[in-house]
């Protein structure tokens, strides 16, 4: 035993450690990669194939990390701060603006460098964000489980014949636009949620659970656990290729959301800026409104037939400050779990 | 010469320093302060984020919530496993034994999530509770998404730790205190309440300390089974950070929750050492 523990042979390891370290990196420095931070449904729903198709025309692998949702994201980003082994950043809008307050996290768009820039719709981009797609926040129902067949309003959720059926969001997903909705309907808005949280403890007794995950939710409802599930329009097409009929409907008040990309700091940025160009490119877009019935954010694209379907009527949409959400969404949350609270 | 086999240690202090490196960095942001929409924090050092933690309904609910649950899921452990533990010490026949490990040890490796989504296929709406409910004219009860999913899921992890380690406690206690107290004319039950039980406590002890520390920190059952009711102190340190992202703040909540942790579980040791002083004799050691 004293052999194998003698200082030569640990000076021999430790050589060895230090020499094949040391011909590894010089390699990884050059290595033609990024990786993405991403949702892992958007990756293996929508992302993996135009990848694929992306390194096929430039040569650029991409590998990614999975992030749980966007704040989680941004926890991470924060924790790799300088040295990130992610290069581009998936996340909703309110989340990047609230990274781009740290200089030190996000790269600022190459925007001369960006063919497509241009095309972008109005709100879509920053100086260090553009949109991937948009999407309203809404109902997505069972027709075979919900009286009628049909939901047309957020009220109805408060109805009786919804007890222990839905599944909505919780303040840290969607970064809290249950909360505000429930204010919109209850005369308050975001300068005063109070009467949005009352309502919201009013509908206690039909809510099966405030959830955290969207697959957990998503398979709820698959299941036949709940029949409406408060969510995005990707939703309505995760289902449908599971073979579960939903339905979408994006009633007044219908917050719209935009989630899209971001280059981190981390000398990859040329590199992450030709795949934010490929994102807002006409041909991805035309896939991301196709493929994962989300709102395209390239002028040249119409939305999808589908997608079409479940956008909110006119006058109908609203947009909130991301700003403000960023200050005031805790203390949202707070008083939201005193009220929900077991 | 003698030096060298302390050089083993060496991995396991570096991995103690840098915890406590991390845990010094963390406490050091609580007393920075945020600043408002940002992810930054700036000074001075200041006790705000303390005393903002200490005024919060929601933290001192949470506290309560916590160790109230992580009280009750203990004694259901112990409850459920004391039984469990004492048939793998002391049943003759190596078939119960056996199944019983075996129940036991898939329990240990099955995966977290899997066990809670397993748990929501048993105790959901249209679980298979519910459904047999159903099927016999009854009404269905909400099993899932509240403290009743959470405690069932919880006490089903701890179960194994709890177990495995009374198990070792059991063992220790000579076979023939028992043959003795049977010779001398004490029923089975007799000798279990007179001489293993009393024996066993500080084991009991100990298991019990394990189960509660696990319960105190646990996070996937209260996100998954908890329906975003149940509030248990690493869901709310968990969502305050997504929410709020007032790092000095969620650091300050984070580090007053350990400490309440660390005050129980010094109670529980405590009591340890107590009960083996008292039921197994001054020398005995757990």
């Amino acid at each position: 035993m004293r052999r194998i523990f003698g200082w030569s042979r640990l000076a021999a390891v430790f050589a060895t450690l230090v020499m094949v370290a040391a011909s590894v990196a010089p390699a990884s420095a050059q290595e033609k990669k990024i990786t993405l931070l991403i949702w892992s449904s958007t990756w293996n729903g929508l992302i993996k194939p135009l990848a694929e198709q992306f390194t096929k025309d430039t040569g650029i692998a991409v590998d990614i990390e999975v992030e749980a949702s966007s704040m989680e994201g941004l926890v991470k980003v924060q924790a790799m701060r300088g040295k990130p082994t992610a290069d581009v950043w998936f996340t909703a809008q309110g989340v990047a603006e609230r990274a781009a307050s740290d200089p030190g996290l996000l790269a600022p768009m190459p925007v001369d460098k960006l063919s497509n820039w241009k095309d972008v719709i109005l709100g879509g981009t920053s100086s260090t964000f553009a949109a991937a797609y948009y999407y309203p926040f809404g109902i997505v129902y069972r027709p075979d489980l919900v009286p009628g067949g049909k939901i047309s309003s957020w009220e109805e959720l408060w109805g009786p014949a919804f007890e222990n059926k839905l599944a909505l969001p919780a303040p840290s997903f969607f970064s809290g636009r249950m909360i505000l909705v429930a204010a919109q309907m209850a005369g308050g808005g975001i300068d005063n949620v109070d009467p949005g949280i009352a309502k919201l403890k009013a509908i206690k007794k039909n809510v099966a659970f405030w959830f955290t995950s969207d697959p957990q939710a998503r398979k709820a409802l698959a299941q036949g656990e709940v029949s409406v599930m408060v969510t995005s329009s990707s939703t309505v097409k995760t289902l449908a290729d599971q073979g579960v009929t939903v339905k979408m409907v994006s009633p007044k008040p219908a917050p719209i959301i935009f989630e899209g990309v971001t280059i981190l700091k981390g000398g990859k940025e040329e590199m992450a800026a030709q795949f934010v160009n490929y994102v807002i490119s006409q041909q991805w877009q035309k896939t991301i409104t196709e493929v994962w019935n989300m709102g395209p954010v390239n002028k040249n694209v119409a939305p999808a037939g589908k997608f079409a379907d479940v956008l909110p009527k006119d006058g109908d949409s609203v947009t909130f400050n991301e700003t403000t959400i960023n200050e005031r969404l805790g203390g949202w949350t707070e008083k939201f779990n005193q009220a929900i609270g077991q | 010469m003698r030096a060298r086999p302390y050089l083993l240690l060496v991995p396991a202090l570096a991995a103690l320093a840098i915890f406590a490196a991390a845990f010094a960095l963390f406490v050091t942001v609580s007393f920075s302060t945020a600043t408002p929409g940002t992810v930054l924090t700036h000074g001075p050092a200041t006790l705000a984020n303390y005393r903002s933690v200490l005024a919060s309904p929601l933290a001192r609910d949470t506290a309560i919530t916590t160790l109230r649950l992580a009280g009750l899921m203990t004694l259901l452990t112990a409850l459920l496993g004391y039984p469990l533990a004492y048939v793998l010490a002391r049943s003759p026949s190596r078939l119960l034994r056996r199944t019983v490990l075996f129940g036991l040890v898939v329990t240990f490796l099955s995966g977290g999530v899997t066990r809670a989504y397993a748990w929501l296929i048993i105790l959901g709406n249209k679980g298979l509770i519910n459904q047999t409910l159903v099927a016999l004219g009854l009404s269905p009860v909400k099993l899932a998404y509240n403290e009743t999913g959470v405690t069932i899921g919880v006490v089903h992890f701890l179960l194994p730790f709890f177990v495995l380690t009374l198990l070792a406690a059991l063992k220790n206690i000579p076979l023939s205190l028992e043959e003795a107290a049977r010779n001398l004319g004490a029923s089975r039950w007799q000798v279990f309440i007179r001489v293993v039980l009393p024996l066993s406590i500080p084991g009991l002890v100990s298991a019990a300390s394990l189960s509660f520390a696990g319960a105190l920190s646990a996070f996937l059952f209260p996100e998954l089974l908890g329906g975003g009711r149940v509030h248990m102190a690493s869901n709310v340190i968990y969502e305050t950070i997504l929410t709020d992202f007032n790092l000095p703040r969620v650091a300050a909540m984070a580090a007053l929750f350990l400490v309440l942790a660390l005050a129980a579980l010094a109670l529980l040791g405590l009591l340890q050492r107590r009960s083996a002083h008292l039921w197994a004799g001054a020398g005995a050691k757990t």
